[in-house]
């Protein structure tokens, strides 16, 4: 006899339906994404955060800002989509509270292989336009492979650990290292070009 | 430049960037449970081999040795003993492979139409897939610890099996590579074992052609193998292009949004519309005599054009083999006899190639090559080596590919067959290393995919397979689309002589010669049609096990 699928176990709702229910201002859609949603989310604010309650309150503040943003948004894909927003949110709240603190996250430590061009903040006074800095950024992006683009988000966007790039791209340590080090030297190269003082 | 600022650009990335992460991710995640599935059931399975063993084996040596100390092993003492004092550790995270203790594998190749391994180390790359053949050999030798020696022959198949040089005399090779063609000749002849005896093997993974088990495995044993771990094979997939200019210049989005609910060409295939009256509907009205000769020749623009050795591909699209497998009996596909599927099938074949203007049989292949990139096709089933020949040369053309469209929207899924003269891999029977050699299959195999398949889309691309996603997608489609037909491979054995060949040669004579019925063309052949089973007999009947 073959494997029978369990009944009654609750199924994720598809990402068209749960946007389709934000647009019907219809408050199952922070429900459903809720259930589907909410250990992807959390942890990657973990990695962001290291702290459980600021993890919470960020994906309180994430699901508000989705209902905030649908509509007029219409997501092409979702799961991205709610991964921008937490990611913002849980950033301001890195940096808010790195001013009283020192963060023990993953976060903390992408950030430290950057420090041969970025400066602590309270170092350098000038301020920079961020959506510029995001063009420059991209641009430079979608100059690598697809390999390096995903090693670059996965260890600087996503705050994730080189272990898990190493396991995702069934590669060691060492490779993923090569590679970010070759992705820091071209980056560093563009953001000097780019007129940046880094 | 401070750190929040940083962080904040990031922010502002591009959103396509985040969307291509987020599917990326999932991807590896899905192939990463397959892995761990598959390491699951090793673990199970080295924990039953553990148990069995510990209840068998430990009083059996405590009767034989009562008091005494356990006598030296004498198994195979090839590999490996990684056996660590933590024994929990190793059931954790089991190596997939085990290592071996630096033996030489000696590999027999064929020269083929494309190298499947680098064997200068100083050699002058010409193309990224140059640097990956290289380097997916050195990386299956450092992985397993083996060396491997490779002997090249441009030798013809008969130099190869007469004489005192014969191949067949050859007792040193552990592993063959070579056409498809010859393949058959060695399999018959003894020269291959049987690859699912083999533990390492695993034809479950993508590296190897999904139909591979299912459509050539000659009485439950499977003699040779082919995939993604075969340059020659992904060049060999049968592809349709399209002409990126043309699309735009004949409204084929236009037609496709008014006609089929779908934006384009790509959402067709996506949504499992891509049908042959579809391609037939879009070429309609393309024709345009360009050079003003008033002759419809290769200097005019059409909607179609393909070469004679491509058309076996409008009866494969349909979902169908020309021979069929029940264990260990074999027949004729139904669909292949049947007037009421290949009468409509010839009708629609021959009205877009011969009775219309706007589809085009070309005398050869360089012909129909030339045709398209020249930009005066729309479409064009080829092979993908066309891209790398020629396509990816001519600058001004922007093309991409499709797969072979199916009969009918509600057909499970594209299919295509690879061109001839693609190369198969097999294990020598008179190998006296078959384990490790077979190991070391698989290793290569997998590396293929990793490394060969990309290198070769990004070539065949002119370099955007990574930039490219919905491109990329399809090119995966298209060549994933390809299967292997009993039929066709082992063609030579249907027909009272060597080469009859029916189960190739019907169809694309029917279309050549512009043939209505098919029972005109089937029907004197069917009485040797009928005699499958005793040509395959014969060929089974020389088999090793």
């Amino acid at each position: 006899m073959g494997l029978q699928r369990r009944t009654g176990a609750r199924v994720p709702m598809e990402d068209e339906q749960i946007v389709a229910l934000y647009w019907q201002r219809d408050e199952k859609a922070i429900e459903e994404t809720d259930f589907k949603y909410k250990t992807y989310l959390l942890s990657i604010a973990y990695r962001i955060l290291n702290d459980s309650l600021d993890c919470e309150e960020c994906l309180n503040d994430t699901y508000l800002g989705t209902w905030n943003a649908i509509p007029p948004a219409r997501p092409n894909l979702f799961k991205a989509f709610l991964t921008t927003v937490l990611r913002r949110i849980a950033v301001n709240r890195y940096h808010s509270n790195r001013r009283k603190k020192q963060i023990p996250s993953e976060m903390t430590v992408s950030l430290s292989e950057l420090e041969e061009f970025l400066a602590d903040d309270a170092d350098v006074e000038r301020a920079f336009d961020s959506m510029q800095l995001g063009r420059v950024i991209s641009a430079y992006l979608y100059s690598l492979s697809e390999r390096r683009r995903f090693i670059f988000m996965s260890r600087y966007y996503m705050a994730e650990p080189i272990d898990a790039i190493a396991r995702d791209l069934n590669v060691s340590r060492s490779t993923v290292n090569k590679e970010l080090a070759a992705i820091r030297v071209g980056l560093k190269k563009t953001l000097e070009k780019e007129g940046y003082n880094v | 430049m401070k750190k929040e600022e940083w962080n904040q650009g990031l922010n502002h990335l591009d959103s396509g960037l985040v969307e291509e992460y987020v599917k990326k991710k999932e991807t590896l995640a899905k192939r990463r449970a397959a892995r761990a599935l598959w390491m699951r059931m090793g673990v199970i399975a080295a924990c039953v081999c553990v148990l069995v063993s510990s209840v068998l084996v430990v009083p059996m040596l405590s009767r034989q040795m009562p008091g005494g100390e356990p006598e030296q092993s004498t198994e195979d003492s090839t590999v490996e003993d990684t056996s660590t004092e933590d024994s929990s550790e190793q059931l954790i995270a089991p190596p997939r492979f085990p290592k071996f203790n630096d033996e030489e594998l000696q590999f027999f190749s064929w020269e083929l139409a494309f190298p499947e391994y680098i064997h200068e180390k100083n050699y002058t790359p010409t193309t990224v897939i140059d640097r990956e053949l290289y380097d997916r050999c050195d990386y299956t030798e450092t992985l397993l610890n083996v060396k491997t020696k490779w002997t090249f022959s441009d030798a013809s198949s008969e130099n190869l099996f007469d004489g005192p040089d014969s191949i067949l005399h050859a007792e040193d090779y552990d592993l063959i590579i070579c056409d498809d063609g010859t393949a058959v000749d060695l399999m018959t002849r003894g020269l291959f074992s049987n690859l699912l005896q083999y533990k390492y093997m695993g034809f479950w993974h993508p590296s190897w052609s999904s139909s591979l088990t299912e459509n050539l495995a000659v009485g439950d044993k499977l003699y040779f193998a082919t995939g993604s771990v075969s340059l020659n094979f992904l060049m060999q997939a049968s592809v349709v292009f399209f002409n990126k200019d043309l699309v735009k210049t004949l409204d084929v989005r236009e037609k496709i949004q008014n006609n089929w609910d779908e934006q384009d060409l790509y959402e067709l295939v996506a949504s499992g519309k891509w049908t042959l009256d579809k391609m037939i509907t879009l070429s309609q009205g393309a024709y345009l005599d360009q050079n003003e000769n008033k002759t419809p020749d290769a200097g005019d623009r059409c909607g179609f054009s393909t070469h004679a050795a491509m058309v076996d591909n409008f009866y494969y699209s349909g979902g169908y083999t020309t021979v069929v497998s029940d264990g260990d009996t074999w027949s004729i596909h139904s669909a292949f006899l049947e007037a009421d599927v290949m009468d409509p099938l010839l009708a629609a074949v021959n009205g877009l190639l011969h009775t219309s203007k706007d589809g085009v049989l070309e005398s050869d292949a360089l012909a129909a090559q030339t045709a398209f990139a020249n930009g005066n096709a729309l479409f064009a089933l080829a092979t993908a080596s066309d891209a790398y020949e020629h396509y990816r040369k001519q600058e001004s053309l922007a093309y991409s590919v499709l797969p072979m469209p199916k009969h009918s929207e509600t057909q499970t899924a594209y299919a295509a067959v690879p061109l001839s003269g693609y190369s198969v891999y097999g294990i020598c029977s008179q190998s006296d290393i078959p384990e490790i050699t077979s190991t070391f299959l698989q290793v290569f195999a997998e590396e293929s995919y990793e490394i060969i398949r990309p290198a070769l889309l990004d070539v065949l691309m002119r370099g955007r397979y990574a930039e490219d996603p919905e491109d990329t997608e399809m090119w995966e489609t298209a060549i994933d689309a390809n299967v292997l037909d009993a039929g066709r491979v082992f063609a030579s054995y249907f027909g009272e002589t060597r080469t009859d060949c029916l189960t190739t040669t019907l169809f694309r004579a029917a279309v050549e010669q512009n043939t209505a019925a098919w029972s005109d063309a089937i029907d004197p052949y069917k009485a040797s049609l009928a005699q499958y089973a005793t040509y395959l007999a014969g060929m089974i009947a020389v088999l090793p096990n």
